[in-house]
């Protein structure tokens, strides 16, 4: 009874309370689209956060490029070339300053060689003991090899040249004047095959149609950790040959030969092994041209700890028949602190020999546990170097518990290839402020952040729209209550006071009182709340349409390609309840809270002094 | 029978206190029509709140049949028990005059098919005119504005009606027909009439009229 006489004196002020329901709609509707936009930037940022990661490459810039003079045997001229020149090294070290705030510090990664007899690395090194081989050859008269001249062999200590060939034709192309070779003379020497047709002139000696050319022979390039390079301990030769005298083999010159032989045998069971602190630290698997498709990730605590787990390849783990779970022995006997592994092998740069003329010994010899398989897809950046090649195996930087000094083949500057870090998102301004502070110069940093910096600006022009839009609708459904209150409920002060008179009790007074304005309030909410999160739904959703469609080039971002992600995005904009329900509730907390403070100040007035006075009751 | 036993009210606020009753006793009795009378201010109208259970007295009791009013529901005592009407009417402004007749019988859960059927002979008792009951009051003179008042008094049953200057805002004639309905009421249906007013011509025509003054009570007849 008190509610339907309430209603039947609320709807016999029709304009009133039409007003009063448009205005409320209007305003709920405001907040609901502030509330809505709200709560979607918020989940977007949340599930951004979740699926970006900003990395950081760090290059040492060279201080200069230094012009170099190269021999062209077939242009019987000089030919010139630049090489970068660093004045120093920076150490990974500086990248430790304060305000850096990393979510992984900077790592500079080796790359380390792996060998087990029994790895199998498929076609990899198949044609490797036909082009790179170890022999003795004897000019067949006095010669200075600068350009191709006849050899007889007198025995090969490594490779193939095919099983009846005994004369053979040689060069040393790199240098103008090598040194001579004589007839009664044996030398062994280390040679790469390549084809006769690259010399000039010689292409008619159809005797033969191939040149053999110095390789990388028994040199050292052992660095220590400070990037220095270990003196060899017998020199290297002067052409990359020697002369074979007797007892030649038990000098020690002569041994590193066989230490020489012994590493390039090594080479078809090498596998590269890369130490990290993290997966997304690798640009490849950053860049998706590397994903894990079976098994799991290296999680972080395995990272922390030091695991002895790891991640291999797909071709690799077939070739092998290793599935996770099982165990893959990984005897770590090299270290490269310069390059990053490549299809055919770094070896070719030389380097095979420590300081003391030996095949490097292994430094770790670990079983590791194969927790997933990943497989390498095309390149996604610029440099190759970013690319993993087959073979590869990932492993926890922390597992690798012994020294690699002595094993360092290699060592360079920073590259973007071998060096990275991982910071917050969003945080690329203030990292290169504060690094800017340190006043170091040489180091060049390249972020990425698959989109990141330019959705969260978007967002946050959106999220502050949206509290703009909040607290629009907030001021003015509180103005708009404020005013319905003084109509509907103050100016009834002596509706409230009769009803009092008339028996009512305080709380039938209140319910009167209220009860037609909450209803008109809870449509107006319900609507405004339901329409206003349509309206940011449709919005929002068409805009999401629209970047699919192809407008915008979104390959780089990781988000637009996981259709998870987008899914979880869209379910919460489409159950966009939470939005609603925030403004109903908001709407009708504050109607409550206002009319709630307008009955009190009805029900505290006197009802006799009300009713005695002279007037109409409104 | 109505019962004011030593009653004093005292209105306090922050910055003074006002004694607007000082001990006033007197009785009303089932079929007597009382007049209170006494100028402005004088506590007429603060008297009819304590005797219509709007307030309490802050010294003093008043009894209703003999129950103290302390002790009982108040809400129920206005509901079951006395009505008030006042000078300017008083009527729910957005309600017909049916409906305002039909509001405390509805109010006590009658049916409406009963509440309108006792709600007819309310407003036949005091004589309005049929045309009026599904106007709203400000389409109604003072007079039918009156009626419809006492009508909604009747409704709400019990025995005590309470009037504050009810004739003050009617012409003579309507005042005389209202004052006739209240004496009729008063002795014919044994009500405890009690009206406030400044009017002599009322007081005269009341039973027992008791007249305030600075807040205390004498018996005597109107000037």
């Amino acid at each position: 009874m008190v509610v339907k006489n309430s209603l039947r004196q609320m709807l016999r002020t029709p304009v009133k309370t039409v007003s009063f329901l448009l205005l409320i709609t209007l305003t709920a509707l405001f907040l609901s689209v502030g509330a809505n936009l709200l709560l979607f930037t918020r989940k977007s940022l949340e599930t951004y956060e979740k699926s970006f990661k900003t990395i950081g490459t760090v290059q040492q810039q060279p201080k200069m490029l230094k012009e170099y003079a190269m021999w062209d045997q077939s242009q019987q001229t000089y030919s010139y070339g630049t090489q970068s020149v660093y004045d120093r090294l920076i150490p990974l070290s500086v990248l430790d300053f304060a305000d850096a705030n990393y979510i992984h510090p900077p790592e500079k990664r080796p790359f380390y060689g792996a060998y087990d007899e029994n790895y199998n690395i498929g076609n990899f090194y198949q044609s490797n003991d036909t082009q790179w081989i170890i022999l003795e050859l004897s000019p067949t008269e006095d010669c200075i090899p600068s350009n191709p001249v006849p050899m007889k062999v007198k025995r090969v200590l490594y490779g193939k040249i095919g099983e009846y060939t005994k004369d053979v034709l040689f060069c040393d192309p790199d240098v103008e004047k090598p040194q001579p070779m004589f007839a009664d003379k044996t030398y062994i020497l280390s040679v790469n095959v390549v084809a006769l047709s690259s010399f000039y002139g010689y292409e008619d000696q159809n005797a033969f149609d191939t040149v053999l050319v110095p390789a990388a022979g028994v040199e050292s390039t052992q660095y220590d950790q400070t990037g220095a390079q270990v003196p060899d301990l017998y020199g290297a030769e002067a052409d990359g040959w020697e002369e074979v005298t007797e007892g030649y083999f038990d000098t020690p010159r002569g041994q590193r030969w066989e230490e020489l032989i012994k590493s390039i045998k090594r080479l078809p069971k090498t596998i590269p092994v890369i130490p990290t602190n993290a997966t997304q630290l690798l640009m490849a698997f950053y860049s998706g041209s590397a994903n894990i498709t079976e098994g799991r990730d290296i999680s972080p605590e395995e990272y922390a700890k030091g695991v002895k787990v790891c991640l291999v390849e797909r071709q690799f783990a077939q070739y092998n028949r290793i599935a996770p779970g099982d165990t893959l022995p990984l005897p770590l006997y090299f270290a490269d602190y310069l390059h990053t592994p490549m299809v055919t092998g770094n070896l070719y740069y030389g380097g095979l020999l420590n300081a003391q003329g030996k095949a490097y010994p292994v430094f770790e010899d670990s079983a590791y546990t194969v927790v997933g398989i990943y497989d390498i897809y095309g390149s996604s950046y610029e440099s190759t170097d970013f690319d993993l090649v087959g073979n590869t195996v990932i492993i926890p930087a922390a597992s690798v518990k012994n020294s690699d000094e002595q094993n360092i083949i290699a060592w360079g500057p920073m590259r973007a290839a071998t060096t990275s870090f991982e910071i917050p998102n969003g945080t690329i301004d203030q990292f290169e402020e504060a690094w800017n502070r340190q006043g170091i110069d040489g180091l060049k940093f390249t972020f990425y952040d698959k989109g990141y910096s330019r959705l969260k600006q978007g967002m946050d022009r959106i999220h502050t729209i949206s509290l703009i839009l909040l607290l629009i609708g907030a001021v003015v459904m509180v103005l708009v209550l404020t005013l319905f209150t003084f109509l509907f409920i103050i100016k009834n002060q002596k509706r409230t006071a009769i009803e009092r008179s008339l028996g009512y009790r305080k709380r039938q007074c209140a319910a009167s009182l209220l009860s037609g304005m909450l209803l008109i309030l809870v449509i107006g909410s319900a609507i405004g709340a339901c329409g206003g999160a349509w309206f940011c739904n449709t919005v929002i959703d068409r805009n999401m349409s629209a970047s699919e469609g192809g407008s915008f080039d979104l390959a780089y971002s990781s988000w637009a390609n996981d259709t998870d992600k987008l899914a979880e995005m869209r379910l919460d904009l489409n159950s966009a309840g939470m939005g609603v329900l925030i403004t109903f509730c908001l709407s009708m907390a504050t109607g409550t809270l206002i009319a709630g403070v307008g009955v009190r100040r009805n029900l505290k007035a006197e009802p006799m002094l009300l009713l005695s006075g002279k007037g109409d009751s409104e | 029978m109505l019962e004011v036993q030593n009653v004093s009210y005292t209105y306090a606020n922050r910055y003074q206190t006002n004694e607007v009753l000082h001990e006033v006793s007197c009785t009303f009795e089932q079929g007597q029509m009382y007049a209170i009378i006494g100028p402005s201010g004088s506590g007429k109208t603060t008297l009819l709140s304590l005797l219509a259970g709007l307030d309490l007295p802050t010294k003093g009791e008043i009894l209703v049949d003999g129950k103290l009013m302390t002790s009982m529901d108040r809400d129920t005592y206005r509901r079951d028990t006395a009505s008030v009407i006042y000078q300017s009417f008083n009527l729910f402004p957005l309600l017909t005059a049916m409906e305002n007749v039909m509001f405390p019988l509805q109010l006590r859960g009658k049916p409406m098919a009963e509440a309108k059927t006792e709600a007819m002979k309310c407003i036949e008792s005091v004589n309005l005119k049929e045309s009026v009951l599904n106007q709203r009051p400000q389409r109604m003179s003072g007079g039918e504005q009156q009626r419809v008042a006492i009508a909604r008094a009747l409704a709400a049953g019990g025995g005590i009606l309470l009037a504050d200057e009810p004739t003050g805002n009617l012409d003579a004639a309507n005042g005389e027909a209202v004052v006739a309905i209240l004496k009729k009421l008063a002795h014919e249906k044994d009500y405890i009439v009690v009206v406030i007013t400044h009017n002599t011509s009322i007081a005269e025509q009341a039973d027992v009229v008791y007249r305030i003054v600075d807040g205390r009570l004498s018996t005597g007849a109107a000037e």
